[in-house]
């Protein structure tokens, strides 16, 4: 968008307005779930499983509740009385809330202390005593995969070794016939590793009964909150807890990023605990829980194929994969969706024929995964596919820009048909690698390399150009537990012309007060100042899904200015009554209506909201309000074109990112500062797994990576300057031609980076090194390849 | 995780009386740090506690210890171990191969080789301390032996002083003082 509609005073699309939440933020008067106080609360801790595989012989809570302060300690014996033992997960599949006879992870909830303050909580779960009988540990899947594996999940009927499901996308005898008649084919094993969300505020809730009122009220770290309420009413409705009586109140969340989408075990502990003991509990995890006990992201290993001309045109593609998802499938995709929008891998080329098959299995880890940060599984597609375009560019000796040039999806192919059933809805893919490329000086850079080469220095060039799905999505194929994904606004304008705008949604520090704000202020004219935007109380939010995978702006954004125009449509009929014109004699420009041809007689929106409370015209509806529940046509396709730059340390192994050039098309930008913000941090979360995250166990299950000690999260010293600009593509179907930004960096950067690595390698034979690219990987890659 | 620990010194006692010490479990646990010998089950098994402070985690452990074989002739001791956390926050298993030599001159070589399995809070948060704590212990081992053994066996029942958990501050200290002797090794080495 070259031009802004509205002035900056208005403040519609286009403005950088300054964020409207961070005031509060920066002076350190957020309202997170901890910050909450109830009277009367009292506290709850857990007891957590040593062993990632073991019997439980026996739980002696003596000691524990000999402690003065402790009132009562919960275990799966006390929850099965409730019958609440067990829970279901997202995926359909079951899940414990506390065991009863076995344990199934290292750090699984195995007993819940309440007291009456945190100190004597952490003192009763040291009190309790735990017997246990460790079993065989099952940790790496493909060993899982073998007949004579220790069954994980005998708890479930019928489960007769530890695979829980299998999908397949594409075609799978045509793309085994272009690979029969290639002229070249490659192969590479590619790791997804296991990683965390680390969001800054750890999960929790207060959960409070009232038994006078029968009435639940629950402050939770959620992204979901009307999800959470019907997931509550269907788990607990037979104890009474109908969905009328359940409030779900979701305050400020500090980073949400998928972790913050699944029901944890410590909800329905406290939940369960409140409504027994008819007092407030708070709970909220320690940072080690977080990291260690609650969803992981990506873990899958992939086999992934490409088939291609001798002039590396790309044809077919074929990817195997084996899903770790711990000891129970707790991902968070849509129900019909087990390996998410994993098909999405012949990203943005253009490929004859592609089959993928996914094969998810249990372990003794624990349970998940969800989407970090990422449209259900795309990161995980997208690593594959730009990994893969490389080994491809390597094997026929192209350079890794022309073979992505060639084989690019061209502009006037939109919509484009992908073989795996996608409707791409736009894209400009060989305009926004030009620009990359024209950023950071592509050819200089290639002549460059080739003299530093000579010199034996190491320098790699990386490009990803990535093509997301995001804004899940059209109700005919996305739900979950059966509800439709659509999303939702709800906006009322009061008589003085002020708003009230109110969201399915749930901002857990994207934005969304200022950007709904903006799309308000964008379609009606009422400056963004004027309204005010609020989400996460199921009591006074209309129902939606949430915010995850991108979806807020194409979903929820896009249920805000139907809502708007449903409300200047009234507007309009309220309008010619007070200009006593007819409907059609009038038009609109950003704010007001006027006489066509007559420009000085007109009325304001303003006007027209007080007009509606206090002059409406006979026979039509007084006020001024709407809601519309915004199911998409078709998802949106942002992409991007990354360039990365590295030097690496042949003594010590170190990478470097010396420039990273990142060129993103969201479609129409909202507020171009926010969507700035969301490109950094997202960069800078794709740069963690690159280099540095990993959640690592060892052959016994023990978590070798489960504190801030062993899990390295990037600070500002190691993420370099990111360059950032930008091409715009708007979304046809979108009402305001957007797309979603959030995720498209953290999916774009890591296969970048692992490009540049392992392009500053690849004339010693490396071909692949897995992320993160730790400086022992490269270390050994360097000498590895030069000791053969 | 697993650790691998292999370990020989030399102490100034004739064979005989060094494996006379060694195979027997209630003399041998009166030298180790933090073990406290509890009874002995029958069938070669023998029960014992041992208290371990690893940086902030201190673990009592529950143990069995079992001889598997005794070679009698050449001088091998096979001895297998587990244990569980009395709080239950882990567990760990031992194989130990033991085997004592004479060194002529009145001197025996002793040699063990571990393989030491653990589960738990240790596993997580001691990795990086383990291998320094084991080295501490072991120090402390061999101090013991040696005075029961060419001290006349004087100190050989006091219990009290070797049943002592290994002081989490002396461990810390020593593991620094370990750390900070391979950095300088490191550096001396670089500088040759």
């Amino acid at each position: 968008m070259s031009k802004c509609k509205t002035s900056p005073e208005v403040g519609g699309m286009g403005h950088s307005i300054k964020r409207k939440e961070d005031p509060r933020f920066i002076r350190g008067q957020g309202n997170y779930v901890d910050d909450v106080v109830r009277p009367g609360m009292v506290f709850m801790d857990i007891v957590r499983s040593p062993y990632a595989h073991a019997k439980i012989k026996s739980i002696n809570t003596e000691k524990a509740l000999a402690h003065p302060g402790v009132a009562a300690v919960i275990t799966g014996e006390t929850l099965k009385e409730y019958n609440l033992h067990m829970m279901p997960t997202l995926m359909s599949d079951t899940q414990m809330v506390l065991p009863i006879d076995k344990v199934c992870y290292q750090a699984q909830e195995v007993a819940a202390v309440v007291a009456t303050d945190r100190y004597s909580a952490a003192d009763g779960v040291e009190l309790v005593e735990v017997e246990y009988e460790p079993l065989p540990v099952v940790v790496d899947p493909h060993k899982a995969t073998e007949p004579d594996a220790p069954i994980i999940r005998d708890d479930k009927e019928g489960q007769e070794n530890n695979h829980i499901f299998h999908w397949e996308a594409g075609d799978k005898a045509e793309t085994e016939e272009i690979f029969n008649n290639a002229d070249v084919t490659v192969k590479e094993d590619i790791y997804l590793p296991r990683i965390h969300v680390a969001s800054i505020e750890t999960c929790g809730c207060i959960s409070e009964f009232d038994s006078v009122t029968g009435r639940l009220t629950v402050w939770l770290t959620t992204q979901a909150p009307h999800a959470i309420r019907t997931v509550v009413a269907l788990v607990a409705g037979h104890v009474g807890l109908q969905e009328d009586k359940i409030r779900i109140i979701s305050p400020d969340i500090g980073g949400g990023f998928g972790g913050k989408v699944p029901v944890y075990p410590g909800y329905v502990i406290a939940i369960a605990a409140s409504v027994v003991t008819g007092l407030p509990i708070k709970w909220i995890e320690d940072r080690r829980e977080n990291l260690q006990a609650d969803s992981f992201a990506r873990d899958y290993h992939m086999t992934c194929e490409i088939a291609a001309d001798k002039d590396g045109t790309l044809n077919g593609l074929r990817i195997k994969t084996l899903a770790d998802h711990g000891y129970a499938d707790a991902a968070a995709n849509p129900s019909k969706f087990p390996a998410g929008m994993f098909s999405i891998c012949t990203g943005s080329y253009d490929f004859k024929k592609a089959f993928v098959e996914v094969d998810g299995v249990y372990t003794n880890k624990p349970p998940g995964g969800i989407a970090y940060r990422c449209s259900f599984r795309v990161t995980e597609a997208v690593h594959a596919i730009e990994r893969m375009v490389d080994v491809v560019a390597d094997e026929i000796g192209m350079d890794a820009a022309e073979i992505r040039m060639n084989n690019f999806i061209p502009k006037d192919a939109f919509p484009y048909q992908s073989p795996m059933g996608w409707e791409y809805d736009s894209g400009d893919y060989h305009g926004a690698l030009k620009l990359a490329m024209d950023k950071i000086g592509y050819d200089e850079l290639l002549k460059e390399q080739a003299e530093k080469r000579e010199k034996g220095e190491l320098m790699g060039i990386g490009i990803s150009s990535f093509t997301e799905v995001v804004g899940a999505g059209p109700s005919k194929d996305f739900d979950i537990l059966g509800i439709k994904m659509f999303d939702s606004s709800e906006i009322r304008i009061h008589p003085t012309g002020k708003v009230i705008a109110r969201f399915g949604t749930k901002s857990q520090g994207q934005g969304h007060e200022t950007t709904y704000a903006q799309i308000i202020a964008e379609e009606l004219g009422i400056p963004h100042s004027d309204v005010t935007v609020e989400e996460g109380d199921t009591d006074t939010a209309p129902y939606g899904l949430g915010t995850y995978a991108s979806r807020s702006t194409p979903t929820a954004g896009a249920a805000a200015a139907v809502a708007c125009r449903k409300i200047k449509d009234k507007s309009q009929k309220i309008a010619a009554h007070l200009l006593e014109v007819a409907e059609e004699d009038l038009e609109w420009e950003v704010g007001k209506f006027s006489v066509k041809g007559v420009p000085d007689k007109s009325v304001t929106i303003q006007e027209v909201a007080f007009a509606a409370y206090t002059n409406h015209p006979q026979g039509l509806e007084a006020g001024l309000e709407a809601t519309h529940y915004y199911d998409p046509p078709n998802m949106t396709y942002p992409f991007g074109s990354y360039i990365a730059v590295v030097d690496i340390d042949p003594d010590t192994g170190e990478v470097k990112i010396r420039r990273f050039v990142a060129i993103d098309d969201c479609g129409n930008i909202i507020n171009p500062m926010i969507v700035e913000g969301q490109i950094h941090g997202g960069l800078t979360q794709g740069l963690a797994p690159a280099l540095f995250e990993e959640i690592s166990y060892d052959d016994e299950g023990n978590i070798t990576g489960g504190s801030f000690m062993e899990y390295l999260v990037p600070t500002a010293v190691e993420t370099p300057h990111w360059e950032t600009d930008k091409t715009i593509t708007p979304s046809p179907h979108h009402p305001l031609g957007a797309k979603g930004v959030g995720e498209s960096p953290t999916v774009g950067a890591p296969p970048a980076i692992a490009n540049a690595v392992v392009d500053a390698l690849s004339h010693l034979g490396v071909r692949h090194i897995d992320i993160p690219i730790t400086p022992e990987k490269v270390w050994r890659a360097i000498h590895k390849q030069n000791a053969a | 995780m697993k650790v691998e620990i292999s370990k020989t010194f030399s102490i100034r006692a004739p064979v005989s009386k060094v494996w006379g010490l060694m195979t027997d479990v209630k003399k041998v646990s009166s030298c180790i740090p933090g073990a406290q010998y509890e009874q002995d089950m029958g069938d070669n098994k023998h029960s014992v506690m041992m208290v371990v402070k690893v940086g902030p985690i201190k673990s009592s452990y529950r143990g069995e210890v079992s001889i598997r074989s005794m070679d009698q002739e050449n001088h091998i001791i096979e001895i297998d171990g587990k244990g569980t956390d009395t709080k239950g926050k882990g567990g760990a298993t031992m194989e130990l191969v033991g085997s004592i030599t004479d060194k002529g001159d009145g001197t025996s070589e002793v040699k063990g080789d571990s393989t030491i399995t653990i589960q738990g809070m240790l596993a997580q948060f001691g990795s990086r301390m383990i291998e320094d704590v084991s080295n501490q212990l072991f120090l402390q081992f061999t101090a013991s032996l040696a005075e029961v053994l060419e001290g006349n066996g004087k100190n050989l029942v006091n219990d009290n002083q070797a049943a002592d958990a290994l002081s989490g501050v002396a461990v810390a200290l020593a593991a620094i003082k370990g750390v900070f002797g391979r950095l300088m090794d490191k550096l001396k080495s670089k500088k040759e």
